[in-house]
């Protein structure tokens, strides 16, 4: 188990109308575990709470309460600095410096991963390879475009090596194109033996991509299980059906 | 904190702030073209105006009958001397008011003395040069007749009109003319131009990448808050100190443009010897340095609560108001650098670099100046990394909330105040003190005093009901264990050993204000012993801590860590019996307090704790005799390093006895 977290429950104070202040969970009571191999797929309706779970997993936010254990080659791992050495987070919401060029950008980050410069440069190198950055890594990242930018992105999010990918609904907003770049680029990695944890609103890529699937709704885990599972626990063939049968209608809405 | 990952952030912050064309326009555009731009251009305009006005001749008339006097009067003159012209008129009133004349004048005879008027209009530019031509011409006309009577008379008129003779001899030095000159616009010069210089990327880095959705990027790196903050804050000041020192040697080019351009046809005698200001230029270049610091800070401190670029514009400009406002107080002549004037910030670098271009040297204010700029500029660091979480600042709302300016049914009931909310309502309330507080004891004195105790509930206790606040909990009134009250009871008397040494070595180091230490002895106070302890002790007792370990300390107590919040509500607590001497006193005996109140959760240890304390000074006060007896230690003048180390040594033990008391009562309650 490379990823572990335990009744992990975060509270924000809503500013409602009128601004009258509720406190409220966005993730309440959440355990799951990821192993080193596999694609973990979050799936639920707007507001579910998996931004914020995954926010908490990545260690940009504390939980309220709950623990998250990374454990490597038997090392458990304490602190946020070193446990995020290993983890690579990409969302919409993980902007690029505009004013840096991709190449500046990558730098910065190796350096702050504590890698060497010479690591870095080769590591530039390879990402660069795959990527295809080549033609625009010295441009500032304002002049890419959205399939250059996203490919900048997860640039970013490689450029260390990490061993855990969680990504926000990568494929959001993404052309063909741009999206299968990114599924193939999960799909690599897997193979490689690291652990992916991802949530999307797409089911037809979740089911061809997730060896699990977990279906969280009001903050609380609905279902998990593989796509075969759920489709018997839902009573349906299609992953949609099995969505809105375990989450209640009228929630889908 | 790692410093190799602050550098890398450093690097990267500083890179992304000077590719922005905001901050290099405001940094390098301003300073270099426009300020020297507008100086000449605004030199050239002068100077075609007072050639224009050189030029210019007025038109004036008198009544029909005084025209032919006055007529007689400018045929002995050469009118073009004077750039008047006389024309006949009928209606010269209308013509005035028209315009069509600069002004008139009548001439009536009263008993020998002839009366001359002159009508103007002074809204008027051209018609008060023209008075004023008129005027100097008529004196030269009267001066003359003077000289023809002295004259006919066969006296001496330069022994009778100028009996002595008065010549004006400058002993100021070139360097002396030149200092006092720079000194009228450099400190102004400097504070606007860091203050401008840092505003946009304090902005930019904090509001603006929030903005720009960038800062969770940052976030997935593994750094910690205090390094963002620290990199954030060393860009914002080198942006800061380049952007002042750019304005300073663009000051300094059009300075020498200009004496260049006046010593063409005015041919001064001597130069201005450089060497001289070497000092001056070394502190000015250290001020530069020590007010970024400051005032990097500062701005840091009210952008990074801004979620959009705009919001911080909004927050940025009534700072920067008062902070022109406090440079402005330098140019009052009285105001001298004293030690009080050197902590007060921004006033005290303008105060120092005038003092400077004085050639007052005084290395103490110079040490004082320096010193609180950096501290204050690290302390708003400090706090800032306390209050700015990254978190917060990322997903939640704004970290200092107000709700004073809400409608009152908007705002939920509960809870304790809001940080901002409080900063407003200390901020209120000293000014309330001061001012309504200090007018009352002049007309009322002794019920002026107690007046003034109550201005400090009552503005925390509205503030508290407006916004629904759960009042219980926020003043902390609530009973406790007695232990608490003897723990308490013996940790303050421990307090106030400590707090003489504190108070003893705070004189040492500001000796011109040690004297304010005393000011209990106030006619103010009342005439009996008991009179006294009432508005001394038992009356600040209750209002104080309502106010300071009530509103304000339950307000940092819920939103900050336990010692973050103990600190600064204790340093406000300092800070508001405005004395530096007894400063670093008040504010231990405020952590003490704060400390037990945090313990106890109940504002009665404190208010016991608080009365010891304010009623030892009144016992001292009424019975030195006995106490004297009792304690010589207490009443000495001046302590030597002996009674100190006894005073440290008795205070700390019992500061240690009392803690464990309050720690037990903890025990006893899980028990």
């Amino acid at each position: 188990m490379v990823l572990e977290a335990d009744n992990l429950i975060k509270t924000f104070v809503k500013n409602e109308k009128n601004n009258v202040k509720r406190n409220f969970n966005a993730v309440n009571d959440i355990s799951l575990k990821l192993k080193l191999g596999e694609i973990v797929g979050i799936i639920g309706p707007n507001g579910a709470g998996k931004t914020t779970l995954l926010r908490m997993l990545g260690k940009l936010m504390k939980p309220t309460s709950g623990n998250i254990n990374v454990c490597l080659d038997g090392r458990v791992m304490e602190s946020e600095t070193e446990i995020k050495k290993y983890i690579g987070y990409l969302s919409g919401n993980t902007k690029l410096y505009g004013r840096l060029s991709t190449r500046e950008l990558l730098t910065m980050a190796g350096k702050i991963y504590g890698m060497s410069d010479s690591d870095i440069e080769k590591r530039i190198g390879m990402i660069s390879r795959v990527l295809d950055l080549g033609g625009f890594i010295d441009n500032r990242i304002e002049k890419l475009s959205t399939g250059q930018t996203q490919r900048a992105s997860i640039s970013r999010c490689i450029i260390h090596n990490p061993v855990i990918y969680i990504f926000d609904e990568p494929t959001l907003g993404l052309d063909i194109l741009s999206s299968n770049a990114i599924v193939d680029f999960m799909l690599r990695e897997k193979e490689a033996g690291k652990a992916v944890l991802y949530s999307t609103h797409y089911m037809e890529e979740a089911e061809k991509l997730c060896d699990r699937i977990i279906i969280i709704n009001k903050g609380k885990i609905a279902a998990q299980g593989t796509v075969n599972e759920l489709k018997t626990m839902g009573g349906s063939d299609n992953l949609r059906e099995v969505f809105a049968n375990l989450i209640g209608k009228e929630d889908w809405t | 904190m790692n410093v190799k990952n602050v550098k890398t952030l450093y690097k990267k912050e500083l890179l992304d702030v000077l590719r922005d064309k905001k901050t290099v326009i405001m940094m390098v555009l301003v300073p270099i073209i426009l300020y020297p731009l507008l100086i000449i251009i605004s030199l050239q305009v002068m100077s075609r105006i007072s050639v224009s006005m050189s030029e210019k001749t007025y038109v004036i008339a008198a009544g029909s009958y005084d025209n032919r006097i006055l007529a007689d009067i400018l045929a002995r003159y050469d009118l073009s001397d004077y750039s008047l012209k006389l024309v006949e008129i009928d209606n010269y009133e209308e013509a005035l008011a028209n315009e069509e004349i600069d002004a008139y004048i009548t001439i009536t005879n009263r008993s020998g003395k002839q009366n001359y008027e002159i009508y103007f209009i002074s809204s008027v530019t051209n018609s008060n040069y023209a008075a004023d031509k008129v005027s100097d011409f008529l004196e030269k006309y009267s001066a003359d007749i003077t000289k023809e009577k002295l004259a006919a008379a066969g006296l001496d008129e330069e022994e009778i009109l100028n009996p002595i003779d008065i010549s004006f001899n400058d002993t100021a030095t070139n360097e002396e003319t030149a200092g006092s000159l720079l000194s009228s616009i450099l400190p102004f010069m400097l504070v606007v131009s860091l203050l401008m210089g840092t505003m946009y990327p304090a902005i930019d880095t904090t509001a603006g990448e929030r903005e720009r959705g960038t800062l969770e990027t940052l976030l997935t790196l593994p750094v910690t808050n205090g390094e963002i903050i620290v990199s954030k804050f060393l860009v914002v000041a080198t942006i800061g100190i380049i952007s002042s020192l750019l304005n300073i040697l663009s000051l300094a080019g059009v300075g020498v443009y200009m004496y260049n351009m006046t010593s063409s046809y005015t041919n001064t005698s001597g130069g201005v010897n450089i060497i001289k200001f070497f000092p001056a230029i070394i502190v000015g270049i250290l001020c530069i340095f020590a007010f970024a610091v400051f005032i990097s800070a500062i701005t840091m401190c009210v952008t990074a609560f801004a979620k959009t670029y705009k919001e911080a514009n909004n927050y940025i400009t009534p700072l920067s108001l008062v902070v022109m406002f406090a440079s402005f107080i330098s140019f009052i002549p009285n105001v001298k650098l004293n030690d009080k004037a050197a902590l007060v910030p921004v006033t005290n670098i303008c105060l120092l670099i005038r003092d400077m271009l004085a050639f007052k040297y005084d290395s103490r204010a110079v040490l004082l100046v320096l010193l609180s700029n950096v501290l204050y500029g690290v302390l708003a660091i400090w706090i800032l990394g306390k209050i700015y979480n990254s978190e917060s600042v990322l997903f939640g709302e704004s970290a200092a909330g107000v709700q004073i300016f809400e409608r009152r049914k908007n705002i939920r009931q509960g809870g304790t105040p809001e940080l901002g909310d409080t900063v407003i309502v200390l901020a209120v309330t000293m000014v309330a003190m001061i001012y309504i507080g200090g007018a009352i004891q002049l007309s009322l004195g002794y019920y002026g005093v107690l007046g003034t105790q109550l201005i400090i509930l009552l503005i925390p206790f509205a503030a508290a009901v407006y916004t629904k606040k759960d009042i219980k909990k926020t003043f902390r009134l609530k009973n406790c264990e007695v232990g608490y009250i003897i723990g308490g009871i013996v940790m303050i008397l421990g307090a106030v050993l400590l707090g003489m040494v504190l108070t003893s070595v705070a004189g040492a180091i500001f000796p011109e204000s040690a004297s304010e230490a005393g000011d209990l002895q106030s006619s103010l106070l009342g005439d009996s012993f008991i009179s006294t302890l009432l508005v001394v002790a038992v009356v600040p007792a209750v209002c104080e801590e309502l106010m300071f370990r009530g509103f304000v300390f339950s307000s940092f107590e819920d939103k900050l860590k336990p010692k973050t919040a103990i600190l600064i509500s204790a340093a406000l607590f300092g800070i508001y019996h405005m004395s530096i001497v007894r400063f670093f006193a008040t504010a231990f005996l405020g952590c003490v307090i704060c400390y037990v109140a945090h313990k106890s959760k109940s504002i009665i240890p404190g208010m016991i704790m608080h009365f010891i304390n304010n009623g030892l000074s009144c016992l001292t006060m009424y019975y030195p005799n006995q106490v004297g007896k009792a304690f010589p230690i207490l009443l000495s003048e001046k302590l030597s390093l002996m009674d100190l180390l006894i005073l440290i040594v008795i205070g700390i033990m019992l500061m240690y006895i009392g803690n464990i008391v309050i720690n037990a009562q903890k025990d006893k309650k899980i028990n």
